[in-house]
């Protein structure tokens, strides 16, 4: 009797981080490039803040755009001060809806994410086909998705229109863990 | 004539890619964060804690600016291949402060251990959950 209470403590106790409603990831890593004839530019930001309700699947991610990390200063500036403004929308945010999500399966699962993103002062709806890994106590989101500049309200200079591609791709990938409070 | 104003173009433009390269150097944050003393150093839980009210000024007013953050280290992280330390009071991790270290850092990272108080310095960059810091380096560390 005491082995069995003591077998089934262990799985109880084993899968109750899970069972938590709520998972968050800190360190979550967006990055995004452009890929043009006149040159190539790539830029990622390692501390994304993203937190789903597994309950329910709802998720939401923000970040702050001035954490974005170039390879070159002045590309960092042009986007901070000129195309996205960080001073004035400092943040970028995402809210939305896993559709159909399977919280009892431990297979991946490649679901789409439909819901509102927010960068540049603009809203658009969007729908992100994402790659959901579920591995011991967490999980992890992944995706690949693209957005057109003129979308979001991003004013280029005719000098530098070259320089930077119409459609930005934007890759990303959180690894969640339970919530603590 | 024609000649003139051909060396005179070819002229013009070797000086705009000379100008071009100089300007768009490379990124120099991180010998920045090195040289530079920090505008003011703060205890990682006072500093969480004020911004864990609805609007705090610094987000704002500090961006961008380096500052010295002192606390507890309560996570090591090397999430995406990043070094990243978590220092907060040590009393859970609702409050923190997230640092993302320099790559040269590597050596003194590896000597922490959790509940070490360290002195770090790097860029704020603003506040989501954690107060995030980035290039930090640690300028002093107590075991």
């Amino acid at each position: 009797m005491s082995r069995f209470i003591f077998v089934l403590l262990f799985f109880t106790l084993h899968t109750q981080s899970l069972e938590d409603d709520r998972i968050i990831a800190r360190q979550g890593q967006v990055s995004f490039f452009s890929y043009t004839s006149v040159e190539n530019i790539k830029a990622e930001n390692n501390q994304v803040l993203s937190i789903v309700d597994l309950d329910n699947g709802t998720i939401a991610v923000s970040m702050l755009m001035n954490s974005f990390v170039f390879e070159k200063a002045l590309m960092k500036e042009h986007f901070n001060e000129s195309y996205i403004e960080s001073d004035v929308y400092p943040k970028a945010t995402f809210e939305g809806k896993i559709v159909d999500f399977d919280r009892s399966t431990n297979a991946i699962q490649t679901k789409m994410i439909k819901g509102t993103f927010t960068m540049h002062g603009v809203s658009k709806e969007l729908e992100i086909k994402t790659k959901i890994e579920r591995s011991q106590n967490k999980y992890i989101f992944s995706g690949t998705f693209e957005a057109l500049v003129k979308h979001y309200n991003i004013k280029i200079p005719p000098l530098l229109a070259g320089n930077i591609a119409d459609t930005i791709s934007v890759n990303f990938r959180f690894e969640y863990e339970p919530y603590e409070k | 004539m024609k000649r003139k104003i051909l060396i005179s173009s070819l002229v013009l433009v070797v000086l705009t890619i000379i100008l071009y390269t100089f300007i768009n150097l490379k990124d120099d944050t991180k010998e920045d964060v090195m040289k530079a003393e920090p505008k003011f150093y703060v205890n990682a839980a006072h500093l969480a804690q004020s911004f864990n009210q609805e609007k705090n000024p610094m987000d704002s007013i500090f961006v961008e600016d380096i500052i010295g953050v002192e606390g507890v280290v309560t996570e090591i992280s090397t999430l995406n291949n990043k070094q990243t330390i978590f220092l907060a009071d040590g009393n859970g991790r609702e409050a923190s402060v997230l640092c993302d270290m320099q790559d040269n850092q590597i050596n003194r990272i590896n000597t922490l251990k959790l509940g070490d108080t360290i002195r770090v310095k790097g860029v704020f960059k603003g506040f989501l959950k954690d107060i995030i810091l980035l290039n930090c380096i640690i300028t002093n560390q107590n075991e």
